[in-house]
């Protein structure tokens, strides 16, 4: 299993010799390749910084280095071949101060939030027993299926798709549209309200399937400037205002929209706070016809309501249902979590008898 | 710390000067140097750093008690025992789960209950490759191609941080002479390590995770949903992906090294202008290969025995290879599929030495087949390799026949590119390369640095946002 010599390697002595270099000559290569990569990145790299959890010390300090040098990159005006190939690339959202009421049709009802000092249960409600059905699917005229969202809804989408590639009613527009680390907290460095605006006018789906939240445990700027720290009146309002309007923006374009909430993970401080997020968006679900919550946190707990990575498959059989990070869906998880939503699809839109 | 990230470089660019500063100080250079691949790893999860020096101690007490021990039984014993505890370590992290979850769920099939505590935690990064140095060194010793090193000198062996978590696989006998060199800081292969990096982020970044996130996820994720042509193009996709996953990583990791004043082996050698597996084999994760060979296939008996013992060698072989990829019955199934092509050529080789085989002169054309052919049998072994189930590889295949009619949306001209690319680029003759090497080692150091940060610009600019883990560091 060794290399043979190809025979473009025999003849040594006619290979081109390449110049060697002195240590300190090499460090200054690094640094000069730095320096010109950080200058015509600069832009890009602020950018980066900024995105980093809002008050956290690893934000300040990234800030605080960039800003000198994007001053510079700024003023040398070298940042242009970067933003050019980002435009070029689709890779820059378009900015705006708040996304989250820049599709909210203006006739519709304002979004019902609970106003700071609410104090929200962490439990859940009673399941939906009121479907607003569009119409029935059939073979002929599947159910369209639109599903987004965060990583965790990377096994799930997949998932669906493959509970869709069985189900003659039920189509999957495209595949899963998955950001990782994205969320409702930070449209500055993922503009969801945007995203969905041209996903649903690009797929043309009837519902939605959207599983957000579990990257939202971090302080949230609302648009007058306020920076609210996680679980506190302030956030829990703007948090809500937030689920809304993606609710209304989905729901006022003709659409269904089914919120996957967070799933319980091995961190039980952060489930606990997932909890909070469920119930704020369950509440936000409950007041809308069109809109409906799936809650994944209690299927993959054990019983006595701690995170459980091994669970019993419908067979009955123990498979792996969470990832080794404690956080993430396996591919079993994301199949227990699209049957749910399976069920769900059902009672709202029932198919066609045959 | 994954290296295209900007920690990698902030780090890098503190060890390096730091490394050749120290370099005169043979024991502080080695204490610096361990200190920052420890760092280097525990940056990840700092209790592993506790595994690896485990494995470290481990392994230099029993390659010693094999150096002192006299007579063949006890040291053979101690090269028992120490390699029980390699493999233990890799069979405690990368099965134990697999095997208590497959007895549970056999014994429940028999009505009996069994409830076992699984580990529940993230593979180690890298601990296939350091056990497996670190076994090389113990059975070099006791086959007396080695003889015990200094503590530090092992260590720094096992923990080097650029190969410390995919390879390459460096042989003791490679790596430990070099740290008795004396290195020239005035002379280093810098060109040749800047060229190697870029090249090796660009394959990762630029094609590697495009080709990952616009085909590779999807087609692989639901193979029922997709065409005929996507599911193709999905499978090209992926032997584009994990060569250029893997071979980014390896030139990044060499070329770091390069710039630390050492050389690794070869990795990957265009493996998809293989014109046979055997060929393929000799290009493909090279040093993994050769490890298997010479710890593996030859001490099973190679092809000294009869025809027969030669193909159960070489299919053990491949299959354990494929075992050594994960707890997956799929990885099974790829090493036995390279275990059958390479005993297939075997037998042929053996019928056309018989003369029972008409003989022909390789052509170009003839090449040019054997190239499609390889590669095709090579990319049909990859589905089972990518696949997460038995029925997802076969569904696949499957597409592969039917769907010919339906729209095929993931398959776009940038997708073809990546593809053209990741292949084409492989078919470069050497001595092209060599020569834009050379080209490029004459630039002064200023004009070089300017040269490299705007590839920097370029490959930040293509490829996805954020890095997403190498392939082979699942492994």
């Amino acid at each position: 299993m060794q290399t043979e010599p190809r025979p473009d390697q025999t003849d040594r002595d006619q290979r081109p010799r390449r110049h060697v270099m002195a240590a300190g000559h090499a460090v200054l290569v690094i640094f000069v390749a730095f320096a010109v990569g950080m200058l015509l990145n600069a832009d890009t790299m602020m950018r980066t910084a900024e995105n980093l959890p809002l008050g956290s010390s690893k934000r300040s300090i990234s800030v605080s280095v960039m800003r000198p040098i994007k001053w510079v990159s700024d003023h040398l005006g070298i940042t242009e071949p970067r933003t050019l190939l980002d435009r070029a690339l689709g890779k820059r959202q378009k900015q705006v101060k708040d996304p989250f009421s820049a599709f909210r049709n203006p006739s519709a009802t304002p979004p019902t939030v609970p106003h700071p000092g609410t104090t929200t249960k962490a439990t859940a409600p009673n399941p939906p027993t009121e479907f607003v059905t569009r119409f029935h699917p059939s073979t002929q005229r599947p159910l369209r299926v639109y599903a987004a969202g965060d990583s965790l809804s990377f096994e799930y989408g997949l998932a669906m798709g493959r509970l869709a590639a069985a189900d003659p009613t039920i189509e999957m527009e495209g595949s899963i549209d998955y950001h990782v680390a994205t969320g409702l907290s930070r449209p500055d460095f993922f503009n969801w309200p945007l995203q969905l605006d041209a996903q649903m006018k690009a797929r043309k789906p009837d519902v939605v399937v959207y599983m957000v939240g579990s990257n939202d445990d971090q302080s949230l700027a609302s648009p007058d400037g306020h920076t609210y720290a996680p679980y506190t009146p302030g956030w829990k309002y703007e948090y809500s205002r937030r689920a809304a309007a993606v609710m209304d923006q989905v729901i006022h374009s003709g659409r269904t929209i089914i919120w996957i909430g967070c799933p319980i993970i091995k961190n039980a401080a952060r489930s606990h706070g997932y909890q909070l997020i469920n119930a704020l968006v369950r509440t936000q679900a409950d007041a809308r016809r069109d809109a409906y919550f799936v809650d994944p946190y209690p299927m993959f707990q054990d019983k006595h309501g701690n995170f459980e990575q091994y669970l019993p498959d419908a067979a009955g059989h123990l498979v792996k249902m969470r990832a080794d990070d404690g956080i993430h869906l396996e591919r079993a998880g994301g199949d227990l979590l699209a049957n749910a939503t399976a069920h769900l699809l059902k009672r709202i839109y029932p198919p066609v008898a045959k | 710390m994954l290296f295209p990230t900007v920690t990698f470089a902030i780090f890098f660019a503190i060890v390096l000067p730091l490394n050749w500063l120290l370099m005169p100080q043979g024991r502080r250079w080695r204490v610096f140097i361990i200190a920052a691949s420890y760092f280097f790893y525990g940056y990840w999860n700092w209790r592993f750093t506790a595994l690896l020096a485990v494995v470290t101690v481990w392994n230099q007490f029993w390659g010693r008690a094999i150096h002192r021990a006299s007579g063949d039984p006890p040291r053979r014993l101690a090269l028992a025992i120490a390699i029980a505890g390699d493999l233990g370590v890799l069979a405690y992290f990368k099965y134990y789960d697999f095997f208590l979850l497959s007895t549970k769920n056999l014994l429940g099939d028999f009505g009996m209950h069994f409830n076992p505590t699984f580990l529940a935690i993230t593979l180690p990064v890298g601990v296939s490759f350091f056990t497996f140095q670190s076994m090389s060194y113990v059975i070099d010793i006791y086959r007396k191609q080695l003889l015990p090193v200094r503590f530090l000198d092992f260590a720094v062996y096992v923990c080097f941080f650029p190969h410390l978590v995919a390879g390459p696989i460096v042989r003791a006998s490679e790596f430990l002479p070099q740290l008795r060199e004396r290195k020239d800081p005035r002379r280093i292969d810098a060109s040749r390590a800047f060229f190697l990096i870029m090249a090796g982020l660009f394959k990762k970044m630029v094609l590697a995770d495009f080709l990952s996130t616009h085909i590779v996820e999807p087609v692989f994720g639901v193979p029922a949903q997709h065409s005929a042509l996507e599911a193709l193009v999905g499978v090209y996709g992926f032997a584009v992906q994990i060569y250029c996953d893997f071979s980014g990583y390896t030139d990044i990791a060499i070329g770091l090294a390069l710039l630390l004043g050492f050389r690794f082996p070869q990795n990957f050698d265009a493996p998809y202008t293989a014109v046979s597996i055997q060929d393929f084999w000799r290009r493909w994760h090279m040093t993994l290969s050769r490890w298997l060979r010479d710890y593996l296939y030859i001490p099973l008996g190679g092809n000294r025995g009869t025809t027969l013992q030669t193909y159960r060698n070489l299919m053990l072989t491949m299959l354990l290879g494929g075992l050594w990829h994960g707890a997956r019955w799929t990885f099974v199934m790829w090493g036995g599929l390279h275990g059958a092509y390479l005993v297939y050529e075997h037998h042929r080789g053996e019928r056309s030495r018989a003369g029972s085989l008409p003989f022909g002169a390789a052509t170009p054309r003839s090449r040019f087949w054997q190239r499609v052919v390889t590669f095709h049998l090579v990319c049909l072994a990859w589905v089972f390799f990518r696949a997460e189930t038995f029925n997802d590889a076969l569904t696949l295949i499957g597409r592969l026949f039917s769907g010919w009619s339906h729209g095929s949306p993931l398959v776009t001209p940038a997708v073809l590119l990546a593809i053209a690319v990741g292949i084409g680029m492989q078919y470069i003759p050497r001595i092209t390369i060599e020569r834009a090497e050379e080209a490029f080692s004459r630039l002064k150091p200023a004009m070089m640095g300017l040269t490299l940060g705007v590839g920097l610009l370029c490959i930040d600019a293509l490829g996805p946002v954020g890095v997403s883990n190498f392939i082979y560091f699942a492994f």
